[in-house]
């Protein structure tokens, strides 16, 4: 399910807009998104905003598609997570997020990973980005473990992220923000 | 040594890797739906490619856009080019990036700083 919505912000006459989906992230609505916004932001963002967008926004889809608890079995496919992505452009900042069910398992190995990220400077991420690019990648990474140093580079920003249960289910967000 | 030519696609590059030039290129976007399905005859190309032609080989690459695990697979085709070099085999990278791109261009840079061969940098 895809909602948008856009309207001149207060400040001036840079659209604002919204963007919001809830669904299967498989590489087939990947490519449906990235057409999307290539056709929507690319005129209205930086061409370094643009590139920013287009990767973490690419990457915490990717992150639903292989890691969100809740699949849709009716297809066999490694990327059929189910998840929610939102995306909200305005005057002083973009900001982009993702939110699907996790395993207790994968929250606690996350937590520690983002924490660790989260506190290093970007001439640290750097480093250990050109580390993780020379070693195998972990068995149950789809992208080598870099996908978030990568997010947390290109915003310069850490990524926020917060846990909350709903029934038996937990569910992580993750939340991006580029300012402009 | 056959040719390896793919069309690029939406979420695929355009390969053009020719045995006969030792010219080969990479060209568009790359965030497949299997990473590993879409490189590892790349990779394997490469492999083959110094281990029966041993000649120099030139690699053109015109980048949009990685997602992560491409980045990965990349930078582990780099690394056999590395290794090659190393070895005394003759390699040179040609990284194109548009002029507004920085993306794309401090990939390059990043990429460089590890090599020993030629690598050149170029807004087209």
């Amino acid at each position: 399910m895809v909602s948008e919505a856009s309207h001149v912000d207060s400040e001036g006459s840079f659209p604002d807009f919204n963007y919001e989906y809830t669904g299967i992230c498989d590489n087939k609505f990947l490519v449906t998104f990235t057409d999307y916004l290539t056709d929507n932001f690319e005129k209205v963002m930086t061409p370094q905003e643009f590139k920013t967008v287009l990767f973490c926004s690419n990457e915490l889809i990717q992150n639903i598609g292989f890691y969100s608890d809740e699949r849709d079995t009716s297809i066999n496919a490694a990327d059929n997570g189910i998840g929610k992505f939102f995306l909200e452009s305005k005057a002083k900042e973009i900001t982009m997020s993702s939110e699907n069910s996790i395993s207790s398992i994968q929250i606690d190995k996350l937590s520690d990973k983002l924490n660790t990220y989260n506190a290093m400077n970007l001439d640290e991420l750097k480093v250990l980005y050109k580390q993780l690019l020379k070693t195998e990648s972990p068995e149950d990474s789809k992208g080598g473990g870099i996908g978030f140093i990568e997010m947390i580079r290109k915003t310069k920003n850490p990524i926020s992220f917060h846990t909350y249960k709903n029934d038996d289910k937990t569910f992580i967000i993750f939340q991006l923000t580029v300012r402009r | 040594m056959e040719n390896l030519l793919l069309t690029k696609s939406k979420n695929t590059l355009g390969v053009n890797f020719d045995a006969t030039s030792g010219i080969i290129e990479l060209s568009g976007s790359s965030y497949p739906e299997n990473t590993t399905d879409f490189f590892k005859p790349l990779v394997d190309w490469i492999q083959k490619y110094f281990l029966e032609v041993t000649g120099k080989l030139v690699l053109n690459i015109k980048l949009d856009y990685l997602n992560s695990s491409s980045i990965k697979y990349l930078s582990d085709m780099i690394d056999k080019l590395e290794n090659y070099h190393k070895s005394g085999g003759s390699v040179e990278i040609n990284w194109y990036h548009k002029e507004d791109d920085e993306d794309i261009k401090e990939m390059g840079e990043e990429i460089k700083d590890d090599v020993g061969f030629t690598f050149n940098i170029i807004a087209a």
